[in-house]
């Protein structure tokens, strides 16, 4: 069953009619959270840089309804953050369990509760967040035509695109200019051009694919070929610094 | 209107919002007689969208680009009203036009269904959709093509005679790749404005130009030029600086020394920023910041901190050190991160995560 968790305080952009989404699985979190506890008696969840895009409020309730702070002594853990303000936003949603506060943030086992990062791997955990955005339009060029600025891409035959809202503000590394690829009707596709600030073009070989059609960054459960840290590895960055750097225009919807 | 200093901001984004009045101007007065229109997408490149928009509207700005819905209600709901013209242009496929048209925004829009989802949720406004008809001259992401355009121009008009829709504008975005090519864009934007004349469009304002064209050529600013990055103080790079343009930065990243180590037989400071606030990890090993009036290497970047050389400075815990800024007193501009990156500017300031705080020097409002 799934159900949108009501998170108050939603700034403009968390209203908007989703142009861009980052569904954030709070089960799944939960589930590698009692996995991770198992392993390591010490476990505490980092809920730092808002739990690496995550949102911290959502993971904190989601930990402690999985658990967390529950029983005595060593293992009644409570959450890592980085800075009073962290802390304190905390706290003023309720959450009442100790806050260790530090620097030494992002670790490789808090990644791990958000199912990235190699022991996230080791361990078979669930990846928490998916990105995705709607094709706002298609087109046909033909060959010689070139695609976005200082055009660094030329059509070598006639090529279906695709326009997808999603761009370096939103935590699409200029980097991925003709290099990254995007989830879309059933393969990945290339990013061709330079990737702008709000949004990337697909180039889409023979597929047919329509306006609404749903592009995938990363992050589904059904598709691991397409992970965090994959999208990562292929422009040098770590799994939790992608989901850190998912900007706040995406849209965060929490389910259960 | 200085904002009161927050709590312990170790890492702290200053945005001159009186450096950002001096580039208007000037840019004002290099692109005249053609009008401004300042882009403030993606939270104004990350400086903050309401401060910005305050700001430029202020100095008798008369054109905003919003690129969303969201961003352009967040601005009506402010208080920025009818007489300064808000421009947007990305939709999704479910997108609520009605609170758009009701909110006295513009719409940009390059496609039929675009045209027929607006015609209908203009029935009953009782206003007409302010439409500006894009039409794609190369770049090929968004904009009608050169095939779809008449059909595309003669449905705008026949809605705009039944009353719900007003062709307003026309307009295009150009690749900047070369000079030749923009002005084969040009050639392309004059023939599809001409063709429209011949099916009956009048269009009141014509606009091609971002930045760059838009400052250095006359035959690209047609009415108004759309300019986010200049204003900003943001250049192209590739050798040319905000200062040999006469544009001052607007943005300047500071953070604090919270620690001294040492690491094989180097002295080290940590800074209070990291990833979790957006700084690239990419930047260590390729960027310097500048302590004490030293410049020191950037040695790595992690989550919650960054480690700095600072070997040949003397540091004590809770010193400033300047990651980029005006490039005054030896330190760094965001043109000298972005070239050390192999990008631009603007995806540095766009990346820096919302919580980081913002504070905004306003001599203008203060007096
Ligand atoms: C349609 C449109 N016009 C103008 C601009 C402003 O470009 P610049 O920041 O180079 O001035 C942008 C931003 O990329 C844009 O998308």
């Amino acid at each position: 069953m799934t159900s949108t968790v009501k998170i108050p305080a939603t700034t403009a952009s968390e209203r908007s009619s989703a142009l861009r989404t980052a569904r954030i699985d709070l089960a799944a979190i939960a589930a590698n959270f009692q996995l991770l506890r198992r392993q390591y008696d010490d476990f505490e969840v980092d809920l730092a840089a808002d739990a690496y895009g995550h949102g911290a409020v959502a993971v904190a309730e989601a930990a402690v309804a999985a658990g967390a702070g529950a029983g005595a002594g060593a293992g009644a853990r409570g959450f890592t953050v980085r800075d009073e303000r962290e802390a304190a936003a905390l706290r003023a949603a309720g959450i009442s369990l100790d806050l260790t506060v530090t620097e030494e943030i992002g670790s490789d086992a808090a990644a791990a509760t958000f199912g990235v990062g190699p022991l996230a791997r080791r361990l078979g955990l669930t990846p928490a967040m998916r990105v995705s955005a709607p094709v706002m339009s298609t087109k046909t060029i033909a060959a010689g035509e070139a695609v976005s600025y200082g055009y660094t891409w030329r059509a070598t035959r006639t090529s279906r695109l695709a326009l997808v809202p999603l761009g370096y503000a939103d935590g699409v590394l200029r980097a991925a200019s003709n290099v990254g690829e995007v989830w879309l009707a059933g393969a990945l596709r290339p990013i061709v051009g330079r990737v702008a600030m709000d949004v990337i073009v697909l180039e889409l070989g023979d597929t047919r694919v329509t306006v609404g059609d749903e592009a995938i960054l990363f992050g589904d459960r059904e598709l691991p070929e397409i992970s965090a840290d994959r999208w990562g590895a292929a422009l040098g960055v770590s799994a939790l610094e992608v989901t850190t750097g998912i900007g706040s225009r995406v849209t965060r919807r929490w389910v259960r | 209107m200085t904002s009161p200093a927050p709590v312990r901001a170790t890492v702290l984004a200053t945005v001159d919002l009186d450096a950002y009045r001096r580039n208007l101007a000037l840019i004002r007065d290099r692109i005249a007689p053609a009008e401004l229109m300042v882009m403030v997408k993606a939270n104004a490149y990350g400086h903050g969208l309401l401060p910005v928009a305050r700001a430029a509207v202020g100095a008798g700005i008369r054109f905003i680009g919003v690129l969303d819905a969201e961003s352009g209600l967040a601005l009506r709901e402010d208080g920025i009203g009818s007489d300064v013209r808000m421009f947007a242009w990305l939709f999704g496929p479910q997108e609520d036009y009605r609170r758009l048209i009701d909110a006295d925004i513009d719409l940009g829009i390059s496609h039929l269904h675009q045209l027929e989802r607006i015609a209908t949720a203009a029935v009953g406004a009782g206003r007409p959709a302010r439409l500006h008809l894009k039409i794609d001259t190369g770049l090929h992401r968004n904009g009608a093509s050169i095939d779809e355009w008449p059909v595309f121009v003669e449905r705008a008009l026949e809605l705009q005679a039944t009353g719900l829709v007003e062709v307003f504008a026309a307009w295009t975005h150009i690749a900047e790749a070369s000079d030749a090519e923009d002005t084969l864009a040009i050639e392309r934007f004059d023939r599809a404005l001409a063709l429209a004349q011949t099916l009956g469009a009048r269009f009141s304002l014509r606009h091609l130009a971002a930045s760059a064209a838009g400052f250095s050529r006359p035959d690209a600013r047609f009415d108004v030029v759309r300019v986010g990055a200049f204003t900003y103080g943001i250049a192209p790079g590739s050798g040319i600086g905000p200062m040999s343009l006469g544009l001052e930065p607007v943005l300047s990243l500071t953070a604090e020394v919270t620690a001294l180590t040492t690491a094989n037989g180097k002295s080290l400071a940590r800074l209070a920023v990291g990833y979790a606030d957006g700084l690239p990890s990419a930047a260590g090993g390729r960027c310097t910041v500048l302590v004490a009036g030293v410049q020191c290497v950037l040695v790595s970047v992690f989550a919650g901190y960054s480690l700095i050389d600072i070997t040949a400075v003397r540091v004590a815990v809770g010193d400033s050190a300047e990651l980029f800024g005006a490039g005054r007193g030896g330190g760094n501009t965001l043109q000298s991160w972005a070239d050390a990156l192999k990008t631009i500017g603007e995806e540095l300031v766009a990346h820096l995560n919302v919580r980081v705080s913002r504070r905004y020097l306003d001599e203008l409002s203060t007096q």
